[in-house]
């Protein structure tokens, strides 16, 4: 069996940090598989999900790992473009994962403790976002 | 209590079916950010979001629909509840005044949110809410900074706390709640050893 669904963000973009968690539970649960897999896959190219503790000071820090690594105020060659400025966006999404897979045992998830499902999104202002769940399993 | 922009969604989906989409979202967050910086009252948040959403409602009946359907978190005030009394909670709310006497009775099981440990976002009268609100919130506690947790269940807003060296937990649930009080040591059993993988 494989299904897939698409969660909607209410993202703000700026390396806002959201947690799917619970929603892509639901998803799980409403599929009814028992034994098999997760994918979440972030469907832009300005942000990424991970696998992480939803902890303020954890999101802290990796916002400002990203903005020493690429900071925000630097001129960047996807600016000659001249379509759009977020050329810091780009380079740190390719820093990121796109996508995560989860274990579904026993009918859910098969997070650890501290694990959540955490979509990063760095666009320069407030977009849609679209993340696509497929559950595949038996 | 839930977040207003989210509420305000909820409620209009669930009372006039109509889905709102993210262009009338965004505009929600900013009339939300303008009450919680009282620069508009809470009628004039629901004028704006009926406008807004180009739904056939007063503002009157939709203010009235969101006061009934904001509901305090029940399991996280009773994680509160479990705080040693020495504690000293404050109430940050970002809620305006003129709602918080409809939703202050919600609340009368709670002890510990003192009248006089109430404070309301608006009352500042801030530019900009996060991060000028973190120094003053100190002040007011009367606390030194580090015995300071901020709860929030907005993600940004607790991130940019912690950036302000306020420490913060974001609001989950009620059982990450309780096991970061455990883990700041906050709770008796903190002292009961515990296993935990990380």
């Amino acid at each position: 069996m494989i299904i897939t669904h698409q969660i909607e963000l209410e993202s703000r973009g700026s390396l806002s940090v959201t947690n799917i968690t619970e929603q892509v539970r639901e998803i799980v649960h409403s599929s009814g598989v028992q034994h098999g897999q997760a994918i979440i896959f972030y469907r832009h190219t300005t942000g990424g999900v991970i696998v992480g503790e939803h902890e303020p000071g954890i999101i802290a820090d990796i916002q400002t790992m990203f903005e020493q690594i690429a900071p925000v105020a630097r001129n960047y060659y996807h600016h000659l473009r001249a379509v759009d400025f977020n050329g810091h966006a780009h380079v740190r999404s390719a820093l990121l994962t796109n996508h995560v897979v989860i274990p579904i045992l026993e009918g859910d998830l098969f997070l650890g403790t501290y694990q959540d499902i955490l979509v990063i999104d760095d666009q320069t202002e407030p977009a849609p976002r679209y993340v696509a769940v497929q559950v595949s399993g038996e | 209590m839930p977040a207003i922009p989210r509420l305000a969604v909820e409620v209009l989906e669930d009372k006039y079916p109509q889905r709102i989409d993210f262009r009338t979202r965004t505009i929600f967050w900013r009339l939300a950010e303008e009450l919680y910086l009282g620069k508009i009252d809470g009628r004039s948040f629901c004028r704006g979001v009926v406008e807004a959403a180009g739904i056939r409602v007063t503002p009157e009946r939709l203010e009235g629909k969101l006061l009934s359907a904001a509901l305090p978190h029940i399991p996280a005030l009773e994680v509160l509840a479990q705080l040693p009394s020495d504690y000293r909670i404050w109430l940050v709310s970002d809620y305006p005044r003129e709602w918080f006497g409809g939703l202050s009775s919600k609340l009368e099981r709670y002890p510990f949110f003192s009248p006089e440990r109430l404070i309301f976002t608006a009352d500042y009268r801030l530019e900009k809410l996060v991060p000028e609100i973190f120094p003053l919130l100190v002040r007011d506690a009367g606390q030194p900074r580090e015995s300071c947790v901020l709860i929030d269940g907005d993600s940004a807003r607790a991130v940019e706390a912690v950036k302000c060296g306020l420490p913060a937990e974001l609001y989950v649930d009620a059982f990450r709640l309780r096991r970061s009080f455990l883990l700041r040591k906050m709770l008796p059993e903190a002292r009961e050893s515990h296993s935990r993988s990380r």
